[in-house]
């Protein structure tokens, strides 16, 4: 009998309910596009920082080289997807017949196999994504495959040479031909340098690297990251390892390369920590703010809706139903409503934050499966809310009140 | 009722409407509140945050180098550069500098205008290895200064660029790509993010508050066929409720207004350590949130009006 009196009240007055249902759609619509783009705006906007350079650096603990071929284990850490590139590097000086300078061999741009399955694209022009903007390298990147070369603009004009000359860098006895395939203009060090495939490198001066450069997303450090980890409680500890701290990064590649030290690049690991912890400053006023403006929007407009229904509630009191009979129809009507219109609105949220995504970043939103049970349960509690807040308002007054209030 | 006394009959009759039904208007009071700061806090954000993002960022390091490989950096005047405020020169590097050098200073002409932390411990964060014009090697002869490191404004990079290039022959000046492009790119986004989000925010806010208040005053037909029925004009009637709502908005504004930029300055000072006063804020952001409110108000306020002053007196009366 509640059932279907519920059923009916769903389909009579239609207008007014898709009036409701379309508030709660919208207002949760705009809280889920709000809540993706501050939990993936913020790693979106991470990533652009990447741009400044490498964050940590792999050494051999004890000064001597490393084996490239165990560069892959870093891809099996558990924050493995926090890792945006990396490049094994090797520095030596080589000669020529004029002048003294520094080749560094490393990978340019390879596909690295990774350990579980796949490969991954990485080296050099992952780790610098402002070397592949126009105009910072005339001719193009050397392939990795190839007896190539890139040199930095002011090696070139010490050196006297352009694109499309073969080179012939030397150290010691051995000698190796290299035509330049590119010339650099970074504005920094590297273009003092010459740049070219690992394999050149290591018939020069022989196998191994001494340094791996890595690129990793990491979490602002705070009053936690910056604790001795020794000192730490055992929640503190846990907390510390599921957060992607660069130190917590650091010591998870070191625990997979065993035998190797990792050390943050200062400058830029402490730049892009400070900065990323001013941005959660303005990240948490647009989340603070969001969810005030739906929770009160939500709630108002259910109320109103409610307050318009009166006459219904003046006729089951005059008809003599009991107050929690009436309640429980409104207020599961309003649930229901609630969740429906959430479930909509989290959808909707979800195309509209690809959509502004796809203008600000330039890519689409991953659907965040988690945040829909959320959104839907917002949805029905404001509404349910709203709805508790109105029947117990209106149920105070006598029947006859009601019928009058709703002509 | 004479011509003159119109006005201060009316404003009773708005002030007694108001007062009538307290609950109603301190809700509308809240509501356009809400509107106003949202808006005045979100906009001031929107017209700060790059401004300060950008000196965040000057952390990454400089935007430009100036080489010289034989004879030394010239002095240059300070004229050339843009605006003092907006470039920083953070170092420089001695040729023949053993090790960082502490003390001393930079001897151009105008390195009074440069902030002191310019000049002190900080500029060594920045990966330079000395950082005065002057100094002493490590065998005590004077050391030559071959590389400055200077922190452009980035809108004005090209142009300065030029101008040194062209005024200091046999200086290479070099823009630092990473840092510039990186930069650019990362301040663009962040821009367009905090706009996109916050005008989302504005606008749900808006439709939402401005539907609630529809309701509020669509539940006041009553009254508007009360009024008619009485005698009075439609455009009396017009005036009324348009004196309400104006009421409404400007004080539910301004309180609103005046909080939301109190909360802007406090993220930013909090958030991006801003060191301006309250007074600081940008008064345009205020007047935004004032007249997001009132067109919130109005809004909510023109279709309950119009529609009741096309109804029947007599039945939207009957049986009172």
């Amino acid at each position: 009998m509640g059932l279907r009196i519920l059923l009916e009240g769903l389909r009579r007055r239609w207008r007014m309910k898709l009036a409701g249902f379309l508030t709660v759609t919208f207002g949760v619509a705009v809280l889920g596009t709000l809540l993706h783009l501050v939990t993936q705006g913020r790693d979106r906007l991470a990533v652009d920082l990447r741009g400044y350079g490498p964050n940590l650096v792999i050494r051999d603990d004890q000064g001597g080289l490393l084996d490239a071929s165990r560069v892959p284990a870093v891809k099996t850490i558990f924050w493995r997807n926090n890792i945006t590139g990396l490049s094994p590097e090797r520095s030596v000086t080589a000669e020529t017949a004029a002048a003294r300078y520094e080749i560094v061999g490393s990978w340019i741009s390879r596909d690295m196999p990774l350990p579980e399955s796949g490969t991954w694209r990485t080296g050099l022009l992952a780790l610098h994504p402002a070397w592949s903007a126009p105009g910072v390298i005339d001719g193009r990147a050397p392939r990795d495959d190839a007896d190539e070369a890139m040199v930095g603009a002011r090696l070139a004009q010490r050196l006297g040479i352009g694109l499309g000359v073969e080179v012939e860098a030397r150290r010691g006895d051995a000698r190796v031909g290299v035509r330049v395939a590119g010339i650099l203009r970074a504005g920094d060090a590297w273009d003092d340098r010459m740049i070219a495939p690992l394999p050149v490198v290591e018939r020069l001066a022989g196998p191994g690297v001494e340094r791996v450069s890595v690129g990793a997303l990491a979490k602002a450090d705070d009053e936690l990251s910056r604790r001795d980890a020794a000192s730490l409680s055992p929640a503190d500890a846990e907390l510390m390892t599921c957060s992607p701290y660069l130190s917590t990064i650091a010591r998870e590649i070191e625990q997979a390369l065993p035998g190797t030290s990792v050390a943050p690049v200062r400058r830029i690991a402490e730049a892009e920590s400070e900065y990323r912890g001013r941005l959660e400053a303005v990240l948490a006023l647009l989340a603070v703010a969001a969810a005030i403006v739906t929770a009160l929007g939500v709630h108002a407009s259910t109320r109103s809706a409610l307050a318009a229904r009166s006459a219904e509630l003046g006729i089951m009191r005059a008809l003599g139903a009991r107050t929690g009979t009436i309640a429980a129809l409104f207020l599961g009507e309003g649930v229901l409503m609630g969740a429906a219109g959430a479930a909509t609105g989290a959808l909707l949220g979800f195309v509209l934050a690809s959509a502004l995504s796809r203008a600000v970043f330039d890519a689409p939103m991953h659907f965040e499966v988690a945040t829909f049970p959320v959104l839907v349960m917002v949805g029905a509690l404001l509404s349910l809310v709203g709805c508790a807040i109105a029947v117990a308002q209106a149920l105070r007054a006598d029947a006859i009140s009601l019928l009058r209030a709703a002509r | 009722m004479s011509a003159a006394r119109r006005p201060a009959a009316g404003t009773w009759l708005t002030l007694a409407a108001l007062r009538r039904s307290r609950g109603r208007t301190a809700w509308a009071v809240l509501v356009l509140a809400l509107v106003a700061g949202l808006t005045s806090s979100l906009a001031g954000v929107n017209g700060l945050i790059r401004e300060r993002a950008r000196r965040e960022l000057s952390r990454f390091g400089p935007n430009v180098m100036l080489r010289s490989a034989d004879a030394g950096l010239p002095d240059f005047p300070r004229e050339w550069l843009p605006d003092a405020t907006r470039l920083q020169a953070l170092g420089v590097e001695a040729a023949a500098l053993a090790a960082p050098v502490e003390g001393g200073a930079i001897t151009w002409p105008w390195a009074g205008a440069l902030p002191d932390w310019a000049r002190s411990g900080e500029a060594s964060a920045l990966g330079l290895e000395g950082r005065i014009r002057e100094a002493t090697a490590s065998d005590g002869t004077p050391a030559r200064v071959v590389l400055v490191a200077l922190r452009v404004d980035p809108r004005r990079l090209g142009a300065t660029v030029d101008t040194l290039a062209r005024e200091l022959p046999g200086v290479r000046v070099d823009v630092v790509r990473a840092v510039a492009l990186t930069e650019s790119r990362v301040l663009d986004r962040l821009g367009a993010f905090v706009l996109a989000a916050s005008v989302v925010l504005i606008l749900l806010c808006g439709v939402s508050f401005s539907s609630t208040l529809l309701a509020q005053w669509m539940a006041r037909r009553g009254e508007v066929a009360l009024m008619l029925s009485l005698g009075a004009r439609r455009s009396t009637v017009t005036r009324l409720f348009a004196q309400e709502i104006g009421a409404l908005a400007l004080v539910g504004g301004l309180a609103g207004a005046l909080a939301g930029s109190l909360i802007g300055w406090l993220v930013l000072r909090r958030g991006f350590a801003w060191d301006g006063s309250p007074w600081d804020w940008p008064w345009w952001a205020v007047v935004a949130g004032l007249a997001a409110a009132l067109l919130v108000a109005a809004a909510g306020g023109v279709v309950p009006v119009r529609r009741a002053l096309r109804i029947q007196a007599a039945s939207a009366l009957g049986g009172e």
